[in-house]
């Protein structure tokens, strides 16, 4: 009984151990083929556009250095007169202020000053142009007076004037005589019809109570006629309160003065990228001057008009390095020797990669301004005859990095329409957002438009982006993607 | 009594023993077998998709080759430069008119090999979800579950290609759509 036991266990054994490697190989497969080939193309739509350029937004006056300047269009308030009739006349460009002598000022010579102190200033510049109206033996320059009265010392810086010839001379005069303290040894034909502009330098050392004035005299074309300088010490020292022109013995025409804490020879322009040039016009279009930048601060020479045009403004043209126009901004407020203006430029560069599919766009702001109009950094141009495409721009948030301060406007647009993203770095989208798509073909291209502003110019937003086309709209049966990164 | 025992037991394990060693005698017994094949319909078969025949890139068409009654398929595409996404270009169709679930699963046979491509992939869509195959790879795709194909349900399928270079004039790819009625874990051969 036992051993049938046994053997009846072995044979259901085997059975069932056949059994169960029946069932593991009961399941079904079908396998169909399924083959792709793909032809690549050329890129049908290419990235284009200037690799490197600038963006000039504004000319802005940032400083004026000018203490008084006067064009003598009209007599100017503030002033106070020591002898002599001072009128308008017709002065260099426009009117001018003709003073006559009536030897009833300090020293017998007539001033017409400005009436506000100059005293607590150790360097100023003057500059004044002056014609000889009338007299045969004359000065007619600027006068440094040590109180606005008719017994008060000053010095007198002049173009002194003897028949046709004219000298350059510093005087002194201690409230009862006169005293030279220089003449020029040159000397220049002075007829009466000629202008001549006197720059003057005055400094001091309250150390060793010494006054340094420097002169010279220059043709309107900028020549140096005569120049000199003197140190005034000891008793012929004082400080000057007040500052004017100044007649002796004869009539004279005066315009374009200007008192400045710095050169006013110059106007100066901060900010212009190395090779733009620089010019300024008057307010009749006359160029007044013109300068190359070397990529530090431009200095414009307006000696030959220091208070320009007629001091009712003028015009500033700026030039890029390849000669094109850059900006044209038009002053009403007087541009005056020794003013300085920053040009407010940014600078976009541009770069493709990947056969003109892939761009890396980087925004460089001006120091003066961190706002960017509306400007076109680059374009998508169909090089396919055959199809149009329609395309677009996505912004992909999740993979930028958007300052809270960053405020960005991108436009794509053709010739008959258009579409923008708002992006907002205080609420930025939390997902992908893409504008519509824009047809362009091999005659009309999409153009890529950026405005963007922020408020601190110590961080920086990096924004992936794509250009998207396709065949298609609304089908999309293709779509192609190229990248674009965008710093700001 | 003990002798016979033995000897009973003896006789039935050389019985067993012919009788599982019966291929290795000199004689041979034939049991018949009846195997019945009834050919069907194939449940689930290709389709195109709404953009099959469509314009593709600089004027050429994307081709879509349904062959042998839906059980085979052919693409043929015109990328370019960086992504090119080709949306709803083939179906995959669960016919079946008695409610059958299929599962499937691709394995790529012949995959890309070329520097250019950077990737490649197909994408099939359901209402819900999306697979990706990648066909720079051998194996087994998607690694995990099956893909479900409910009764009269359909797939869509896409395709995705980023280069970086022109990889010649012509690249392919050769794929086994493969099909089965339960979503076993067990490997297909």
């Amino acid at each position: 009984m036992n051993g049938w036991l046994s053997l009846r266990v072995l044979f259901v054994s085997i059975i069932f151990l056949l059994s169960f490697l029946n069932v593991c190989y009961t399941s079904v497969y079908v396998f169909y083929p399924v083959q792709a080939v793909f032809y690549p193309q050329s890129p049908p739509v290419v990235f284009s556009g200037l690799n490197d350029f600038f963006v000039c937004v504004d000319v802005i006056r940032s400083r004026r250095s000018s203490l008084v300047f006067s064009d003598f269009e009209s007599l100017p308030s503030g002033w106070g007169r020591l002898g002599g009739s001072w009128a308008i006349a017709s002065g260099y460009k426009g009117n001018g202020l003709l003073g006559v002598d009536d030897n009833g000022g300090p020293g017998g010579s007539s001033v017409y000053y400005w009436d506000s102190s100059i005293s607590s200033y150790e360097w100023l510049s003057a500059s004044v142009k002056v014609r000889r109206y009338s007299g045969t033996t004359m000065w007619m320059g600027v006068s440094l007076l040590q109180q606005p009265t008719t017994s008060s010392r000053l010095y007198e810086i002049s173009v002194y004037v003897t028949g046709n010839t004219g000298y350059l001379d510093i005087w002194y005069y201690n409230g009862r005589s006169w005293t030279r303290l220089y003449r020029s040894t040159t000397s220049f034909p002075a007829p009466t019809d000629r202008w001549f502009i006197l720059y003057i330098n005055y400094s001091r050392s309250a150390a060793t109570s010494t006054n340094y004035i420097s002169a010279v005299v220059y043709s309107v074309d900028g020549s140096v006629l005569a120049s000199g300088s003197v140190s005034v010490s000891g008793g012929r020292y004082f400080i000057p309160s007040r500052v004017g022109v100044d007649v002796d013995g004869g009539q004279a025409v005066f315009d374009d003065f200007v008192v400045s804490v710095s050169d006013s020879r110059y106007v100066y322009v901060e900010g212009a990228p190395q090779g733009f040039t620089l010019s300024l016009y008057d307010d009749l279009g006359n160029k007044v001057a013109e300068a190359t930048s070397s990529g530090s601060t431009t200095n414009l020479n307006v000696l030959s008009d220091a208070v320009v045009g007629r001091g009712w403004g003028g015009v500033f043209r700026i030039y890029d390095a390849s000669g094109n126009l850059c900006l044209a901004k038009n002053f009403v407020d007087s541009i005056v020797g020794s003013d300085t203006y920053a040009l407010v430029v940014h600078r976009i560069i541009t770069t493709f990669y990947d056969e003109d599919t892939r761009a890396e766009i980087q925004i460089l702001f001006s120091t003066y301004q961190l706002k960017l109009p509306k400007t076109v950094v680059l374009s998508a141009v169909s090089v396919d005859d055959t199809t149009p495409y329609y395309a677009g721009i996505i912004l992909y948030p999740e993979h930028s990095l958007i300052q809270p301060d960053l405020e960005l406007v991108i436009e794509v647009s053709n010739s008959t329409s258009s579409d923008s993203l708002l992006i907002s770095g205080a609420s930025p989208p939390a997902g992908p957002v893409e504008t519509s798509l824009i047809k362009i073909d091999s005659s009309t291209s999409l153009k890529v438009s950026i405005e963007a502003s922020k408020e601190s110019t110590n961080n920086s937003s990096r924004l992936y982006l794509e250009l998207v086309y396709c065949v298609d709209p609304q089908l999309k049966s293709v779509c192609v993607y190229y990248p674009v990164t965008l710093e700001v | 009594m003990i002798k016979i025992n033995i000897k009973r037991k003896v006789i039935i394990l050389l019985a067993i023993a012919t009788l599982i060693s019966i291929v290795n005698a000199s004689v041979f017994v034939y049991y018949p077998v009846t195997l019945t094949i009834r050919p069907q319909e194939p449940p689930v078969v290709f389709h195109e998709g709404t953009n099959a025949g469509k314009p593709d890139l600089r004027g050429n068409k994307i081709t879509v080759n349904i062959g042998n009654e839906g059980t085979s398929l052919e693409i043929t595409v015109h990328p370019t430069l960086q992504k090119n996404y080709y949306y709803d270009i083939a179906k995959i169709v669960n016919q079946d008119n008695n409610d059958n679930v299929y599962y499937i699963k691709f394995r790529v046979t012949n995959p890309i090999t070329d520097d250019g491509v950077v990737n490649a992939s197909l994408i099939i869509r359901d209402t819900n979800d999306h697979y990706l195959i990648d066909l720079k790879t051998t194996g087994l795709q998607p690694n995990n579950n099956w893909i479900s194909l409910q009764a009269s349900g359909e797939l869509h399928v896409d395709l995705y290609l980023e280069l970086s270079d022109y990889p010649g004039n012509e690249v392919s790819v050769s794929v086994d759509l493969i099909i089965t009625t339960t979503g076993t874990a067990e490997t297909p051969p």
